[in-house]
């Protein structure tokens, strides 16, 4: 058995991976944004945040290299496409609406808030790496909830414009929670109980959305909808993935 | 761009509108450490002043290490004209300060194409007054002094964090380095390598 098959097997490694496969994903879909932001700054902003996205994604792969003696690059580009952990939400198209774009980043960053904390438990050296990328993701949260308030007292368009990405968004939001294993009695256990964890997003995203005057109805999917989780991804990833391990693919080993 | 995404994108129909509203341009410093003095960073343009320290975080403060960012409108700024060779300290008028006066940060500027340092605070009742007390104390050997009352800066919170503590290297331009060279070397000759490296400094710089 090759060490990825032996990491792919651990159910310890799921929550780690999907996580790191959020982020990965949406820091590379967010790139997509680089030099078409609606204004000079939130282009920059966003570009930063991407990059940290993607970095973020670098050390938690680099916790699971150092475990399974696997190269971090390995681990981003070489899997197969039903190993990867990640929600489908991260690549679904945002037809190059900022306002889609905007939500889904917002919901992810409140995603990964709970989720750094539950991987803070998985001993020392996921600690020391998840309370540095939580303060990290802690400054995005800060600035994404802090954009949601000002669209909330912003014109009717801004607002119109959000709450239609809300309800676009949504039902498709829940599935952040999917438990990420295919022994769904185990695995849920090393989620650190998705109910408690789906309700402790809900309420942080709603404190917000009050508070912005928006509205948000979201529920939690059954445990046995299966989706990218559990490797069973859109059409929209296995292009997302295929574009991003393009130079991977033509010159492995690559770097600059 | 992601060529996935271009196939469903036309710019005609789909760029997103330009931003309504009143957009200000603001100026920017950074400090690398705690009690360092702020140094100029760049102009930011945004609609309020607490957006632009967000903004100012994400732009300048990703350029270098930095504990804290000052951010004040451009039109709160008085300056001198830019000296040729340096200010004459006698063309200000040093006073007594007033501690019930307001505070005004002074920004100096050593040579021509220099940045602008933090340099004192002085106390005086308007932007003039501590601009020329701030010449007389403190434009000898520099070629400009600036003055931004202290209440018209906005800055980060003590202890907010800034700089990313990640590896920070992936965002650094890191042209020609020997990584990279060896990389072409594998796939091109020496000096095509120059070649394009000359043409390409050149178009850039």
């Amino acid at each position: 058995m090759t060490a990825m098959q032996d990491m792919m097997k651990d159910p310890d490694v799921n929550l780690v991976l999907s996580l790191a496969d959020d982020l990965l994903m949406l820091g590379h879909v967010q790139g997509d944004w680089t030099g078409l932001g609606p204004i000079l700054e939130e282009d920059i902003a966003s570009s930063s945040m991407a990059q940290d996205d993607l970095s973020h994604a670098l050390v938690l792969y680099e916790h699971l290299g150092n475990r399974f003696g696997l190269d971090p690059d390995v681990i981003a580009y070489e899997r197969d496409v039903a190993d990867y952990r990640c929600c489908d939400l991260v690549t679904m198209p945002d037809e190059f609406d900022w306002s889609v774009a905007f939500v889904r980043r917002w919901m992810v960053a409140h995603w990964a808030d709970p989720v750094l904390d539950r991987l803070a438990m998985g001993g020392k050296d996921l600690e020391d790496r998840c309370r540095r990328l939580r303060a990290e993701q802690g400054v995005h949260l800060s600035y994404l909830d802090d954009w949601m308030r000002r669209l909330g007292a912003g014109p009717a368009e801004a607002r119109e414009r959000i709450q239609a990405a809300l309800d676009r968004i949504t039902p498709l939001a829940g599935m952040l929670m999917e438990i990420p294993g295919r022994d769904l009695d185990v695995d849920e256990d090393f989620c650190c109980g998705r109910e408690e964890l789906f309700n402790e997003w809900v309420t942080a995203m709603d404190a917000v959305l009050s508070g912005a005057g928006f509205i948000m109805d979201i529920t939690l999917p059954a445990r046995d909808v299966i989706g990218g989780r559990r490797g069973e991804h859109a059409e929209h990833f296995i292009q997302q993935h295929a574009e991003m391990n393009e130079v991977r693919c033509e010159d492995p080993g690559a770097a600059w | 761009m992601s060529k996935i995404r271009q196939r469903n994108f036309t710019f005609a129909d789909e760029l997103p509108p330009h931003a309504d509203g009143v957009m200000h341009s603001y100026i920017a410093y950074t400090a690398r450490k705690d009690d360092a003095p702020h140094r100029y960073a760049g102009y930011i343009s945004a609609p309020d002043i607490s957006l632009a320290v967000e903004y100012a975080c994400e732009h300048y403060g990703q350029d270098e290490e930095c504990t804290n960012i000052w951010v004040h409108l451009v039109e709160d700024l008085l300056e001198t004209p830019c000296a040729e060779e340096s200010i004459d300290p006698d063309s200000g008028a040093d006073g007594v300060d007033a501690d019930e006066d307001p505070a005004w940060v002074v920004f100096t500027q050593n040579h021509r194409g220099d940045i602008h340092i933090e340099t004192a605070t002085l106390h005086a009742p308007d932007s003039k007054t501590a601009l020329s007390r701030a010449v007389a104390r403190h434009g000898d050997s520099r070629v400009q002094v600036r003055v931004v009352a202290r209440d018209r800066i906005d800055s980060t919170e003590p202890d907010q964090l800034i700089w990313r503590t990640h590896d920070q290297t992936y965002r650094l331009a890191r042209g020609y380095s020997k990584s990279v060279r060896t990389k072409w070397a594998a796939v091109r000759k020496a000096e095509d390598i120059d070649e394009y490296r000359k043409d390409d400094i050149e178009n850039h710089f």
